[in-house]
């Protein structure tokens, strides 16, 4: 059985989705590279863009979503942080 | 008279183990509480709290055994006893009694960090009780250790990344330090072992830290 994933790697995965997508993608894009179910799109979604991590750019009408600067560096210190939990061999 | 246990040619060679180990056991603790921060996860908190509770002890051992270095170096020269300058080995004893007390709460901490959540309240209730009838601190130290050797132990097998066998080798070096500190009687040499042992324990979670920050986090594309 695979463990429940923590909120802050859900944050991570979502915004890696959205680097792995060239910076900027559709919220339909980070809810499959997520694995996320709607609802909880929203929720996460929400609490990325008030924590300044990722902003709304609009293509063409339609809504997008971009890492920021600030974003890209929780990227860095989550990954520094996750290898020393590792190296423990705790749980994030 | 009382012979001195330890080598006067190593005395404040001690205690600037005590104190490089205490700097790298705080920069452990700075990154556990940002891992803590992020996470806000009980067994990162435990990490935390162990680390700067073990540098505690050894930054006020280090001082301790500095002090007790400095007043011996005017006095000794060229045979050493242990009451020879009673104020100064007070000062080494309660600094080895905070190092003590301190280390007691970091490795209990370690213990808590591995151990299964409805287990944690039982450590509360045995350890003391096992203190009390068992005051012999490096052995009890020891014991505690060698659980948290164990776990890191199967954390590397897990994992089988340099950096977890570095965290494993660095508890085996504080649990073998404190083996060692047991058998200090056999010889003055055993001291300078343990020691040694005890600074390579701490370089090697030195290394851990200079290898995570060192590696750059790389999105890879599908």
């Amino acid at each position: 059985m695979e463990e429940r994933r923590s909120k802050m790697r859900i944050y991570l995965d979502m915004l890696n989705t959205i680097i792995r997508k060239g910076g900027t993608t559709k919220p339909t894009h980070i809810m499959y590279g997520a694995n996320l179910s709607h609802d909880r799109l929203k929720t996460y979604l929400n609490f990325l863009l008030e924590k300044g991590f990722i902003e709304e750019v609009n293509v063409s009408g339609r809504i997008y979503y971009q890492v920021t600067e600030k974003g890209k560096q929780f990227i860095i210190e989550f990954r520094k942080v996750n290898e020393l939990s590792e190296a423990f061999g705790i749980e994030m | 008279m009382t012979q001195l246990l330890v080598p006067f040619s190593f005395l404040g060679i001690d205690a600037a183990i005590y104190l490089v180990s205490a700097i790298i056991g705080f920069a452990v603790a700075y990154y556990a509480f940002r891992l803590h921060s992020f996470s806000e996860n009980r067994s990162h908190y435990y990490l935390y709290m162990g680390f700067t509770a073990i540098s505690i002890g050894l930054l006020l051992l280090s001082v301790a055994t500095f002090y007790a270095f400095i007043n011996l170096k005017v006095l000794c020269t060229q045979e050493c006893y242990a009451n020879m300058l009673d104020p100064a080995f007070d000062i080494w004893d309660f600094g080895y009694w905070l190092y003590y007390l301190a280390s007691i709460i970091a490795y209990g901490f370690f213990a808590l960090m591995y151990m299964p959540k409805r287990k944690e309240r039982k450590l509360f209730f045995i350890l003391p009780v096992w203190f009390v009838a068992f005051p012999y601190f490096h052995l009890l130290s020891f014991f505690m250790v060698s659980y948290v050797v164990f776990r890191s132990f199967i954390s590397y097998r897990t994992n089988k990344s340099l950096k977890s066998m570095l965290v494993f080798a660095a508890f085996l070096a504080i649990g073998i330090f404190h083996l060692l500190s047991l058998l200090n009687i056999f010889g003055k040499a055993v001291y300078v072992i343990a020691h040694i042992i005890l600074l390579l324990g701490f370089l090697s979670l030195l290394a851990v830290l200079l290898k995570i920050n060192k590696s750059q986090p790389v999105v890879k594309k599908r």
